[in-house]
This record gives C-alpha cells, sequence and structure tokens, in this order.
C-alpha cells in the first residue's frame, strides 16, 4: 500500500454535509463496512482523509421544497390504538396544517475538483469509484456531478497534513502530532451515522 | 443523559442505553413542576457535568437550575472549560443524532432539530464583557 491522491473532477457545485472520508465513500459504494483491503486501517481508524475541495471559486444556497404530508408511522398506529373509540386514526386538521411545503437550504460549493489523501491501492480505489457520476448531497438534482476520476501517487498518509493539520476526523486521544488544534464531537469510524461512534476529535477546519 | 435526561425521563422508561433513551426522552412527555407533563420541546437547556440551566418548567427534584437567562447560561459553561451540550428546542422532535457535544468555545455547537449551528464563541462580542 503506498501513498496516492484521489481525485474528482467536478461539472456541477457540490453539496458537502459532513465529512465524506474516502473510506466512507467506498463503503458507500461497495456496501460494505470493511475496505481495509483498499484503504489501510490501524485499529478502525482508516489512513483516508476527509474530501477536500480544489480550487474552490464561491459557494451558493441550493434551496428545495420538501412536501410534508403528515401520517402516522406504523409505530404510532399500534400506540395510539388503545386511545380512540371509534378507530380513527387520521391526524386531525390542525395538526395538518403543521405539514405542507417546507424549504431546505444546503451550502453548495463551486469547485474544479474534490480530493482525498489515503494510503492504500491506489489502482484498485480507482477501479472502486471510476463509475460512480455523483458525489455529496442531493445527487439527484444534478449537484456533485463527477466528470471523470485520477488517481496520482502522494506524500500524505491521509490523516496529518503538511501543516500538521488533521485531515480526517481523528480520537484526540490518538493524536500524537500536536498543535493547538480545536477538539470537536464527531464520528471517526463506520459507521459514521451512528451516534456511538462520536467522539471527541480533531477534525479539519471549514467543514 | 448521565447528566440531565436520566433526572427527567421517568426510570421505567430508561433501558440503560444513551442513545435510545435519548430518543425516548424527546418522544415522551415529562413531569412539570406545576404538575402537568409535557413533551420536551420550545426550550432551550446547557448540560455540563457540574450544572444543568433550562427554561423547561422540570420538577424541582431533577435539580436543574432556573434562574439564568439562555445567553448567561451559555456563556458560563463555555467559560468553564467543561465539556457541554448546547441545546435550543422547537416544536420538532429532536433525536440522539441531533446531539452534540461542545469540547472548546471556538467550535460551540448549537444542537437543534435537524442542524447543528457550529460557531467560534471568543468572537462574540459578549465574550470579553
Amino acid at each position: 500500500m503506498t501513498p496516492f491522491v484521489l481525485r474528482a473532477h467536478l461539472r456541477t457545485p457540490i453539496v458537502m454535509g459532513g465529512f465524506i472520508t474516502l473510506d466512507a465513500l467506498l463503503m458507500a459504494v461497495l456496501e460494505t463496512g470493511d475496505v481495509s483491503h483498499l484503504v489501510q486501517c490501524h485499529d478502525d481508524l482508516y489512513s483516508a482523509s476527509s474530501a477536500f475541495l480544489v480550487d474552490a471559486a464561491t459557494s451558493q444556497t441550493a434551496s428545495f421544497v420538501a412536501s410534508l404530508r403528515p401520517d402516522h408511522s406504523p409505530h404510532w398506529l399500534k400506540l395510539l390504538q388503545s386511545n380512540t373509540l371509534d378507530g380513527d386514526l387520521r391526524i386531525g386538521l390542525s395538526r395538518q396544517r403543521e405539514g405542507g411545503n417546507i424549504i431546505n437550504a444546503y451550502p453548495a460549493q463551486v469547485a474544479r475538483a474534490v480530493e482525498w489523501y489515503a494510503i492504500g491501492r491506489a489502482e484498485a480505489v480507482l477501479d472502486t469509484v471510476r463509475n460512480v457520476p455523483f458525489i455529496g448531497k442531493r445527487r439527484a438534482s444534478g449537484y456533485g456531478e463527477v466528470t471523470h476520476w485520477e488517481v496520482e501517487p502522494g506524500e500524505l498518509d491521509g490523516l496529518v497534513g503538511y501543516g500538521g493539520e488533521p485531515l480526517r476526523p481523528i480520537p484526540t486521544d490518538r493524536w500524537t502530532h500536536g498543535g493547538d488544534w480545536v477538539p470537536i464531537e464527531a464520528a471517526w469510524k463506520a459507521p459514521y451515522w451512528d451516534v456511538r461512534n462520536r467522539t471527541r476529535c480533531f477534525a479539519p477546519s471549514g467543514v | 443523559m448521565r447528566y440531565a435526561g436520566n433526572r427527567v425521563l421517568p426510570t421505567a422508561l430508561q433501558t440503560g442505553d444513551a442513545v435510545s433513551d435519548a430518543d425516548t426522552l424527546f418522544g415522551t412527555a415529562l413531569p412539570l413542576h406545576t404538575g402537568k407533563t409535557l413533551r420536551l420541546s420550545s426550550c432551550w437547556m446547557v448540560i455540563t457535568p457540574s450544572w444543568v440551566a433550562t427554561s423547561f418548567k422540570t420538577e424541582t427534584s431533577a435539580g436543574f437550575r432556573h434562574d439564568k437567562e439562555r445567553k448567561d447560561a451559555i456563556l458560563e459553561a463555555l467559560r468553564s472549560g467543561e465539556p457541554c451540550m448546547l441545546l435550543a428546542l422547537g416544536k420538532r422532535t429532536m433525536t440522539a443524532r441531533d446531539l452534540f457535544v461542545t469540547h472548546d468555545p471556538r467550535a460551540a455547537r448549537l444542537c437543534s432539530e435537524g442542524r447543528v449551528k457550529t460557531f467560534d464563541a471568543t468572537q462574540e462580542k459578549t465574550w470579553t464583557s
């Protein structure tokens, strides 16, 4: 396994919610929770950085309307059943007014590319992501479209940058590089959505 | 849950798993000091290992502080240097995934439903005053 840089050239702005670490991207593509055959991993911590923008030009707000149609989930239907006399489980008119159209706004970044730094099998990683057409959030709306992927030899280990800064969320008790970095609570290992995997970490700023 | 949630969530509903208990907490009507019950919403809460301040009218047995304004409570928690959790609850139901601990005032995290606002509290005008 060798250091490499993976780069995704973008056609459209990208909506990045969170760190989008390379190991998380590979896990999503392969639908697995273990990509240690592609990227170096020590005690659940992958040598794979977060996504970084290349030549970021500007940002814009991408707003979308979501139409909410209030309805009880099956779980609540079971709970409500015992409290109804006539078996009517519909949501009342007053509560329905809380539904309707709502606007969700996402920050979209305009950049030439997105890149990751990692230690692993570069060509195998490229083969894995080669056919990924979109990355980030709101992909179905056209955001984060990738024109092509490329990989090249790198120097960074995916954990620490040239300035000694963290390149991905790393638990503070496993950080040995010093510096006055701001600790935040973040998920540092997969599954990243699981609250139980959050801890006090040093992480890249501005994400 | 250890410093705040377990004090207001009825014992019968506690499972010992902090994540599922937190989800239960935000979806359950909790006892107020008035004797009524109300879902935890439309209020603010500042949680530190030493003290908890909130605008939610909990029972006195919970031991929460009600003597502070939201701004003062946040400032005191951030200046203490202890990890803290800052909650701004609206009408929508929070979930455990909406909760983030603040470890450093330079990255204070104000948790709300489905979104977390991160800001540098040391750059606020109120920090030095």
